[in-house]
């Protein structure tokens, strides 16, 4: 067969090779293609829509946690402590809300997120550092404006520092705010407040507001505040309690060893020199100041938390149960919110010093001031000597 | 400027639409017109008639996006054949790999052309089968030049391919269907 004869003959047979569609089958393709195109256009939307959205939350999300970590409450407890630990310092920045610890690990009575009175920053870099205690949640305002709730359901006492100046509230809703010349603006909303600073006291009703010394001359006014949050104090004014507040406790700590006698001999200050000792990890040298308050301030209010944070360090970081006994047995005066941990941990600490007897008694003072007590079950095992 | 492998420069064919003086044709108007068209030719290189529904459905799928590219019906019927040979290729690369793993059977599959004579649909047959055998850029350029009766310039269009190396896969394609033909 030549080439011509053999395509002619291909070509001619092909021809016999064709296809067609009816109407109704031309329709039907015509619609399948159509529905495949919006099928296919559909799943390239949503696929784009689901590639923006993975795209947006991998932007979103680095910003979100570098903005969390500059602006959110971010507690940074010791690592060396539980950061329920009576005492323990944590270190607030510019936030909404303050979160109780939980404490259940340490042995300290339930303390619930929604126990704790609720503190929001008004002014960016407002930064404060807030201290969850058995009963008590105490804030220390380095610098900025703060907005404090007590809601009917906070069973926890609510007490504020700025500087040498103590916030007491009674049930409240109040705003604190830092101002030039170390003064501080309190503002009552709700409820009342009393205040202290160390030459007087007052107490702020419902609608009322005063301004009061802060009794430190390099708190930082709200005003020192720039655009941006940070704040405007100059390094040579940083002494040792604002770096603390801010929660450079390891400059607060060089500062201390550089001059000691910049700690002075008033509660506020025995008692951050005391927390930076502890979260530089030289419990040992937070003893002197614990010892200080606990022995030279008896009609202070802060007297038996400094004897209970002092029966903590003595008891679980030195080693010294007895002594700690007898920190615990000064905590637990009856006034104080801490009276129930405290006698708890009393006899803990005096059963491991061998002192059984003390140990029982008590455990029975325990039993009758609190027979329901967080503690109840350890404590009965402690009277029966079986713990 | 970029240039086709047939040697005409590529340009982009909406600065050319207008001078064309050609209008754009509508999709339905494409269908009616080219369905067929693209189903027999889609049959001729396949050689069977189980994927011709669904290979004219996907070249038309394409068409329906790039509707607004095509030119003139010209433009557009040339276009189609293009799309259609590049579908069927898959097709049959997919169809070899198949049958190279075993997992279809190769001897089942044969025109079922309702025209022919029982000696036609032998050669056919026989056509088909050497097809199969060679390589597959030979065998669609044979087709589309032998089969489908297509210039050469067109047959180098449909395939991507120069004028040159169309040529040499339709040249590569006869001599192996010769030499079966001595045979």
């Amino acid at each position: 067969m030549t080439d011509s004869n053999s395509s002619q003959q291909w070509q001619r047979l092909a021809q016999k090779m064709v296809w067609s569609y009816s109407g109704d089958e031309s329709e039907e393709m015509k619609n399948q293609i159509i529905a495949r195109y919006r099928a296919g256009v559909r799943r390239r939307n949503a696929s784009l829509a689901a590639g923006v959205v993975i795209l947006c939350s991998a932007l979103i999300w680095p910003l979100s946690t570098y903005l969390k970590h500059d602006e959110a409450v971010s507690v940074k407890a010791d690592s060396s402590h539980n950061a329920s630990d009576a005492g323990a310092v944590a270190d607030a920045r510019f936030g909404t809300q303050t979160k109780a610890p939980d404490a259940h690990g340490d042995g300290v009575s339930g303390l619930a997120s929604d126990t704790s009175p609720r503190a929001t920053p008004l002014t960016p870099g407002t930064r404060f550092s807030v201290e969850e205690e058995t009963g008590v949640s105490t804030y220390r305002i380095a610098v900025g404006s703060v907005r404090f709730e007590k809601g009917p359901s906070v069973t926890r006492r609510l007490v504020v520092h700025v500087g040498a100046l103590t916030i007491e509230d009674i049930g409240t809703v109040f705003t604190v705010e830092t101002l030039l010349d170390a003064q501080v603006h309190i503002a009552v909303a709700e409820g009342r407040v009393r205040v202290t600073w160390p030459t007087g006291d007052a107490e702020l009703t419902e609608g009322t507001d005063g301004t009061f010394p802060s009794g430190y001359e390099n708190i930082a006014p709200v005003s020192a505040l720039h655009r941006d949050g940070s704040v405007k104090i100059v390094p040579d004014a940083m002494d040792w309690r604002t770096l603390a507040r801010n929660g450079q406790n390891r400059q607060a700590l060089r500062s201390i060893d550089s001059d000691p006698s910049r700690v002075r001999n008033q509660v506020a200050d025995l008692l951050l020199a005391a927390d930076v000792m502890r979260l530089t990890g030289n419990p040992q040298r937070a003893v002197p100041y614990l010892n200080r308050v606990v022995r030279e301030f008896p009609g202070d209010t802060r007297r038996p938390a400094a004897a209970f944070t002092l029966g903590k360090v003595l008891l679980n970081e030195l080693g010294r149960p007895a002594a700690a006994a007898s920190m615990f047995a000064i905590a637990a005066q009856k006034s104080s919110p801490l009276a129930e941990e405290a006698i708890a941990r009393e006899a803990e600490a005096w059963y491991r010093a061998g002192n059984f007897t003390k140990s029982r008694m008590a455990a029975r003072k325990y039993l009758e001031y609190y027979p329901n007590g967080a503690r109840a079950e350890s404590v009965r095992a402690l009277n029966n000597g079986t713990p | 400027m970029k240039r086709h492998p047939t040697g005409q420069p590529r340009v982009h064919l909406r600065a050319v639409s207008s001078d064309s003086g050609d209008s754009c044709p509508d999709f339905d108007t494409l269908f009616e017109r080219f369905s067929p068209y693209v189903a027999s030719v889609a049959l001729r290189l396949m050689g069977e008639d189980e994927s011709v529904d669904d290979l004219v459905q996907d070249v038309f799928l394409d068409c329906y996006r790039q509707i607004n590219c095509l030119r003139n019906l010209e433009h557009a019927r040339r276009w189609l054949v293009k799309v259609t040979v590049r579908k069927a290729s898959k097709r049959l690369r997919r169809r070899k790999l198949v049958q190279f793993l075993h997992l279809s059977d190769a001897g089942s599959r044969e025109p079922s052309v309702p025209l022919v004579t029982a000696d036609e649909r032998a050669q056919l047959v026989m056509l088909y089968g050497l097809l199969e055998r060679m390589p597959l850029k030979d065998r669609l350029a044979w087709s589309l030049r032998y089969l489908e009766g297509a210039e050469i310039s067109e047959v180098a269009y449909a395939c991507n391919c120069s004028l040159a190396t169309a040529k040499r896969r339709i040249h590569a394609a006869q001599k192996m269907i010769k030499g079966e033909d001595h045979d």
